[in-house]
């Protein structure tokens, strides 16, 4: 038997091995279900009646990815916040109406809505591109 | 005087560990207070931007068109012609029939004729509130 020559008084402090596996989980775990994508959301709810026949209705239409989009047989260019402001002041209180060609994104028919808010229009409406007609 | 035996020592063997618990504490505790716990998509979506900030609410209804991996609602894969009778499904189990609301995942490259398509399926389920899932818009 190989005894210890000598007499080990004092004990090994408490290791720290297993609260580090604790915490490498925790982080782990943290790391897999967080999100820091800042998600909203927009109400694009179809109108039950059509409340809105009272209003004005100006119709914009959205050519291509580019943000080329027509109004009155105008093209207008999504980027050009001014022009889209000065379209926006003719019609001070009218609904808009957002149509789309078949393969214009989704991503473009949203920056529309945004620079149309932007240039001030206060009634922005996707229903008519989203039903189709 | 206090001589430790040969072979023994005080030192605790675990010092040199100190700074990696720091490391990973401090790693820990950022994954905390600046992530939101979230459970994530059944396919991975990239919304459009969008300036809106209505926050993200839980809907009965999550439904996930992706440009190139089909349509989901709630994690399952399925076609669009069902997608009508599983909404109607789940609104008639739904608890609060009042304000039922669909989410609709798209991804910011999704051509704007299949979510004319979704949201007729929509239509034909006879529900109304449906909301568009947007990322907000950065600065750049």
């Amino acid at each position: 038997m190989r005894l210890n020559g000598t007499h080990q008084k004092r004990r090994q402090a408490i290791s720290l091995t297993p609260l580090i596996d604790v915490v490498f989980i925790l982080l782990l775990f943290f790391m897999l279900s967080s999100s820091f994508v800042p998600w909203r959301q927009i109400n694009i709810s179809m109108p039950t009646a059509s409340s809105s026949s009272n209003n004005e209705m100006v119709k914009l239409e959205i050519l291509d990815n580019n943000g080329l989009f027509l109004f009155d047989s105008h093209a207008y260019v999504l980027s050009n916040l001014a022009g889209l402001k000065l379209l926006v002041a003719r019609f001070p209180d009218s609904v808009f109406l957002i149509k789309a060609k078949a393969d214009v994104e989704t991503g473009v028919l949203l920056a529309l809505l945004d620079q149309l808010t932007l240039a001030g229009a206060k009634n922005v409406s996707l229903s008519a591109t989203l039903k189709g007609q | 005087m206090k001589f430790n035996p040969l072979g023994t020592s005080n030192k605790s063997t675990d010092d040199n560990l100190v700074p990696l618990i720091n490391v990973v504490f401090l790693m820990l505790i950022f994954f905390m207070v600046a992530g939101q716990i979230r459970a994530s998509d059944a396919v991975s979506i990239m919304p459009p931007d969008s300036l809106s900030d209505i926050k993200q609410t839980e809907s009965p209804a999550k439904i996930l068109v992706s440009t190139l991996q089909g349509l989901y609602l709630n994690g399952d894969k399925i076609n669009q012609t069902e997608l009508s009778s599983r909404l109607k499904q789940l609104y008639i189990q739904g608890e609060s029939k009042d304000d039922f609301m669909v989410q609709i995942s798209a991804d910011f490259d999704l051509p704007v004729s299949r979510l004319q398509q979704v949201m007729n399926e929509i239509e034909k389920a006879g529900l109304t509130r449906v909301f568009l899932v947007t990322k907000l818009k950065q600065a750049s």
